[in-house]
């Protein structure tokens, strides 16, 4: 491709790609400074409960809600990212050269449909994967920072739509999507409009079947014994978990909740709240070092989503009237 | 045809897909809406003195169950109604100006007009008139679905739902449409007027929000801390908990935390101390929990106050939109 379609390309989207960029250059300072004060505040705060055993007097300024409560508006907006740089980009890609009535000329110029889709697509696919991978490793210090929890070695699944290599993925995905309704209704707002809403019920879909599919291969993982302040949570890995249930010692029969209290009713449990003899609380979910295999799992069915939509954005693009 | 029927028809041509779409969006909503309020109202008759929150009755234990289960899914829609005023706003405003602009017909639909500020007052007039309503249909069928959600309480000096009901959704539309009009004069192109209205819209309605909620501070009382006026069952609204220090100064959570003050345990009578071992001695007390509410009865006030700040809003941005489409360039 050459420079002049790269900065065609960019000249015609050259407000919204302005936009996105000091976005998320902001977003992604932003991340870091939370980051590494959170880390700072929480350093801080475990060598205070260290030195006196107690937390009283350990508060820090700002605090770790603040950072936590700071952390969390970062995460929002990580997660955000790849829907509104999908969509905002591509919808306009076709659309606008159509409202405009412009596509007419520009398509007859071009040696082929598909070849002009592709000069102008490509330069915007490549900015949306580098914008939103950045936004995703901003967002991956923020989890690996969190105050209530352990999670710089191995975050599992914590933030698992928030951060890392997700967001690109889901980014083109949502490009391409974007591209193909724009294609296909000649009016950018309306466009927009219609491809958020294709856009959500794909990835509400998307979160039931992901979910289904971990539920079906979720397994027992135990309680870390050893983390005995639970204000970091009982994990230290981030697995997802589906459901809690008690292991029977003696015969390793796992039973839920429901079924174990049907069974034995509170009868065995101690008065001081402690777990019932004989058995071992255990949760249902998939552990957080599986984290890797699922977002390759993930990624290969949105990367199949989106050779599919390129293949319908060539499609729609080569057979539409340009009026 | 008359000059209204001419201008309903060519300002509908101009903003038809907007139009359908929220027409669309509204119909639904409404229909869900009156859908789960009719359901709501049917559980509720069957057993009406099981519904109070604030009295219990011994054979009431199970019997309320549905009720509450329908309950939580309704107030679902009660967050697409607060959110249905600024989407609307938003997409009937901004192609008002930058749709001409972008597509080239601004120089001569200006040209044609009697004057710019003409041209424009009629263009948002017919959005605007689309905009109102809709959203009371919307903010009709919000009351219709809190007062059967919450059947025992008196709504009208009730901060229950506060801005997803009643007419402030509509002010608030309004002046969603006047960012929408004054972002896509200012930008000219449709889609970026859009990005930037929403992050635009955010800060607006978040700076209004902290001084409204700064002001209704003035209106609050402090109260012992208790369930009810933690839920806000007793229709005030609540603006967060506080802590009296022995020296009688109010201070919130935060506040202990950045003195380095930690607060462990607090004992049956909202009394707070550091440590578990300090419960019973009065002397290691650090304070006592306390609510800050605004009154029930001060609903009516409080919605009139921030329509009239955000009618003002909204007037300044249609002013501020009227400027700029006078100066700027057709192209």
């Amino acid at each position: 491709m050459s420079r002049r379609a790269w900065r065609l390309a960019f000249k015609m989207q050259r407000l919204e790609l302005l936009l996105f960029l000091a976005a998320a250059v902001l977003l992604v300072v932003a991340s870091l400074l939370i980051a590494w004060g959170a880390s700072e505040a929480r350093a801080a705060f475990d060598a205070c409960f260290q030195a006196s055993g107690t937390d009283a007097n350990c508060g820090t300024s700002p605090s770790l809600n603040d950072f936590s409560g700071w952390g969390g508006f970062a995460r929002i907006g990580a997660f955000l990212t790849p829907f509104a740089l999908g969509l905002f980009l591509g919808v306009p890609l076709v659309a606008r050269e159509i409202e405009g009535r412009t596509a007419g000329i520009a398509w007859t110029l071009s040696r082929s449909r598909s070849r002009w889709l592709i000069q102008r697509a490509l330069p915007v696919v490549v900015i949306v994967i580098i914008v939103a991978a950045a936004v995703g490793i901003g967002s991956e210090f923020v989890t690996r920072t969190n105050p209530f929890a352990d999670f710089a070695a191995n975050p599992g699944f914590a933030d698992y739509t928030a951060r890392g290599v997700m967001l690109p993925v889901r980014a083109l995905v949502v490009l391409l999507l974007a591209i193909v309704v724009g294609a296909m209704v000649p009016r950018q707002l309306p466009a927009l409009l219609l491809a958020g809403a294709v856009t959500l019920a794909l990835f509400v879909g998307l979160s039931i079947g992901i979910d289904t599919w971990m539920t079906a291969e979720a397994k027992p993982i135990p309680f870390d014994e050893s983390r005995t302040d639970y204000r970091f949570g009982p994990f230290a890995d981030g697995p997802r978990i589906f459901d809690t249930a008690y292991r029977e010692d003696a015969t390793g029969e796992l039973i839920t909740e429901n079924d174990f209290f049907n069974r034995y009713g509170e009868d065995l449990f101690v008065p001081d709240g402690g777990l019932p003899e004989g058995f071992t609380q255990v949760a249902i979910g998939i552990p957080g070092t599986e984290y890797g295999v699922w977002v390759l799992r993930e990624s290969a069915v949105l990367g199949g989503l989106a050779l599919v939509t390129t293949g319908l954005a060539l499609v729609v693009v080569n057979r539409r009237r340009p009026g | 045809m008359s000059r209204i029927g001419s201008w309903l028809v060519l300002s509908f041509r101009l903003l038809r897909w907007e139009v359908l779409a929220s027409a669309a969006g509204v119909a639904l909503l409404t229909a869900a809406m009156l859908w789960f309020a009719w359901q709501l109202r049917t559980l509720a008759a069957t057993e009406p003195a099981c519904l109070d929150p604030t009295t219990y009755v011994e054979a009431c234990e199970q019997s309320p169950q549905p009720f509450y289960e329908l309950s939580s899914r309704a107030e679902l829609l009660s967050y697409l109604g607060w959110a249905a005023p600024f989407g609307m706003g938003l997409v009937l405003g901004i192609p008002l100006v930058s749709r001409e602009i972008e597509q080239r017909t601004a120089g001569m639909a200006w040209a044609l007009s009697r004057s710019r500020a003409r041209w424009l007052a009629w263009r948002v007039a017919f959005a605007a008139v689309v905009l109102i309503v809709l959203l009371l249909v919307v903010a009709i069928a919000s009351e219709v679905l809190a007062s059967a959600q919450m059947p025992t309480r008196q709504l009208d000096d009730d901060f229950a739902w506060y801005g997803r009901r009643g007419g402030l959704m509509v002010v608030r539309g309004l002046a969603a449409l006047g960012v929408g009009v004054l972002l896509g004069a200012v930008l000219g192109r449709v889609l970026p007027a859009l990005l930037l209205a929403v992050f635009a819209s955010a800060l607006i309605f978040t700076v209004i929000s902290l001084g409204m909620d700064r002001w209704i501070e003035t209106d609050a009382v402090v109260q012992a801390f208790s369930d009810q006026a933690f839920s806000g069952q007793a229709g005030g609204r609540y603006l967060g908990q506080r802590v009296e220090l022995l020296s009688g100064e109010l201070v919130d959570y935060g506040d202990l935390a950045r003195r380095g003050i930690s607060v462990e345990v607090e004992d049956e009578e909202y009394r707070l101390f550091a440590r578990p071992e300090d419960v019973g001695h009065p002397e290691r007390m650090i304070g006592r929990s306390r609510v800050l509410i605004v009154p029930g009865h001060l609903y009516p006030q409080i919605v009139l106050r921030e329509s009239a700040v955000v009618g003002g809003a909204a007037l300044l941005l249609g002013l501020a939109s009227a400027a700029v489409v006078a100066r700027r360039r057709p192209g």
